[in-house]
């Protein structure tokens, strides 16, 4: 089958790779209908996630239709259209059965690496580096799931495959931004970050009462979005005092929840960025904290922060000192998918929540390399790639 | 060709950083000689099994581990430890120990083990292969 591999850095290539099996009773395999590039592969792209072999397949945002079932599956059969959770998850050991599906115990095939990186292994992932499970990704014309009973979610009728592919993973994480976040009715709540999950997460606020909701980034047509899908206000850091402004904007006690959907490559235009470049390039630091640092700093005292874009290892001037006088609640997290992807199908179902909009660009596997540049450049009005394999 | 060479000196520093990891867990391994290792199992105790009728990647490794399980506190499930009965001094047993606790532990919550994808990468290049070597040893070190 054809499948998109990443070959280096920046570097994607489509090559023709050996179709997946069933390999454990649990398994099904789907053949992929869609399957985008999220945020989280562009830290893969520039190298960020060193447990990368050339040649391995990317992509963990997907749906498509079961075609082949292990013997212990009970909740497929073929010819389902299904979405999966980019988050494999047993459904059997405490942190499946306490909702937290991204920290499963027993679905990392290589739990060492990250075991002794930070101290105890996360759930494995699709397509996502052999320290995050050893897992194929989607963007390929079939894929093997894993625990496909706790990990694959069947799609109501009127639901397409386009609004359904971002409840696999940027629907559930932003929900879980604001969830977790504990936005509440009355609550200001300020999102860094207009891609897919920070409109999500924005959506997610909304739907959870926040009285008032500002999506924070520098992309115009990002922003746009956001604002033309769900009536959000925004803000360009480019531009303003995001603190200031929100300040104003919250009667001077600083937004209840912020939510940090960026992750460690954040841009700014302050001399911070100068800083976190440099130690980076000197291996000093692994991340950019950029839109950590600003949202412990603009956050009102006793508020809370959710970490939602991903970082891998260790950053410089973390305000621990906001942190602690200010009272505030920093929490992150790999998203749960699984704790909400039924509800959020419903929601899609019902109209709440409009996704379709977010595939600026579909485009076959061929296209591959184009579509990841599109996406890491926000060029061309890009807010996400598609990947359509069956048409490859 | 300079985007493979940056590939290779980016997957090289994270590797290193990995491998100064490794080490020091070798010598954690030498100090831990003699402390139990140990899973929670998120199964009553009577599921999880009394010595002698242990999982399959456990009970494999025979006279040469003493296990000790306990009900765990709360709706925690039940505590398995082990340790080799004579370690050796340079903590492969313990390496083993450590694949056989947590594919036990998997067997038991959810009846396998689950496998890697088949089919690895057919072009892995220099980097990819010191790292397809560490993934070999992945399951057998950690903090566990
Ligand atoms: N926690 C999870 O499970 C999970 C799941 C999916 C994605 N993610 C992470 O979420 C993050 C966003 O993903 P995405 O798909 O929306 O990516 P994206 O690249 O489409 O969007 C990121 C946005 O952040 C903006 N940005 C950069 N610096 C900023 C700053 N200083 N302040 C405000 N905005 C800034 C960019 O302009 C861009 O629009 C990534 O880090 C990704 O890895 C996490
Ligand atoms: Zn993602
Ligand atoms: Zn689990």
């Amino acid at each position: 089958m054809k499948a998109l591999c990443w070959e280096g850095i920046n570097e994607v290539a489509v090559e023709h790779v050996p179709d997946p099996t069933i390999q454990n009773a649990h398994d099904v395999i789907v053949k992929v209908s869609l399957s985008t590039a999220c945020g989280s592969d562009l830290h893969l792209l520039t190298g960020h996630i060193p447990f990368m072999e050339a040649g391995d397949v990317i992509g963990h945002e997907f749906c498509g239709e079961v075609v082949d079932v292990g013997r212990a599956v009970t909740k497929h059969k073929p010819g389902d259209r299904v979405v999966v959770a980019s988050f494999i998850g047993c459904g059997s050991c405490w942190y499946c059965k306490h909702d937290q599906w991204s920290l499963c115990d027993n679905s990392n095939t290589n739990p060492g690496h990250t075991d002794l990186l930070w101290g105890a292994s996360p759930g494995g992932i699709f397509g996502y580096s052999h320290a995050m499970g050893g897992f194929k990704g989607s963007h390929a014309e079939y894929i093997r799931v894993p625990f496909a009973d706790t990990t694959a979610f069947r799609i109501p009728e009127p639901v397409s495959d386009m609004s359904a592919l971002f409840a696999s993973d940027s629907v559930p994480t932003g929900w879980m931004g604001a969830d977790l976040g504990g936005v509440q009715p009355g609550d200001v709540v300020a999102v860094w970050g207009a891609g897919a999950v920070g409109q999500m997460a924005a959506r997610a606020a909304q739907l959870l009462g926040a009285e008032r909701v500002v999506v924070i980034d520098r992309f115009d047509y990002r922003m746009k979005a956001a604002r033309d899908a769900f009536g959000v206000e925004t803000l360009d850091y480019s531009q303003t005092d995001v603190g200031a402004e929100l300040r104003e904007m919250s009667a001077g006690r600083g937004p209840d929840v912020c939510i940090e959907a960026v992750g460690c490559e954040a841009h700014s235009s302050g001399p911070q960025y100068v800083y976190d470049q440099v130690k980076s390039k000197l291996k000093l630091e692994t991340d950019r904290p950029i839109a950590v640092r600003e949202a412990i700093q603009a956050c009102r005292k006793g508020g809370s922060v959710f970490v939602l874009g991903v970082f891998t290892g260790w950053v410089d001037k973390f305000p621990l000192g906001a942190l602690m006088n200010k009272g505030l609640t920093v929490r992150g997290a790999q998203q749960h998918g699984q704790r909400y992807i039924p509800m959020l199908l419903d929601r899609i179902a019902l109209g709440d929540v409009h996704t379709d909009y977010l595939a600026t660009h579909v485009l076959p596997l061929d296209e591959g390399q184009r579509g990841y540049d599109l996406f890491k450049k926000k060029d061309d009005g890009c807010l996400r790639t598609v990947f359509r394999p069956a048409s490859s | 060709m300079r985007v493979m060479m940056t590939a290779a000196v980016l997957a090289g520093v994270g590797l290193g950083i990995k491998a100064a990891a490794d080490r020091r867990a070798k010598q954690r391994d030498r100090r831990a000689n003699g402390r139990w290792l140990a899973v929670t199992v998120c199964k009553p105790v009577d599921e999880v099994g009394a010595e002698g009728r242990l999982p399959e990647p456990l009970a494999r490794l025979g006279d040469h581990v003493e296990t000790r399980v306990t009900s765990a506190p709360a709706d925690r499930g039940t505590e398995l430890y082990a340790r080799p009965r004579a370690p050796s001094p340079s903590g492969e047993d313990l390496r083993s120990l450590r694949v056989a606790l947590r594919e036990a532990k998997s067997i038991i919550e959810t009846g396998e083990v689950v496998q890697a994808d088949a089919h690895p990468s057919a072009h892995p290049g220099p980097a990819g292969k010191l790292l397809a070597m560490a993934n070999r040893k992945a399951k057998g070190v950690g903090r566990l």
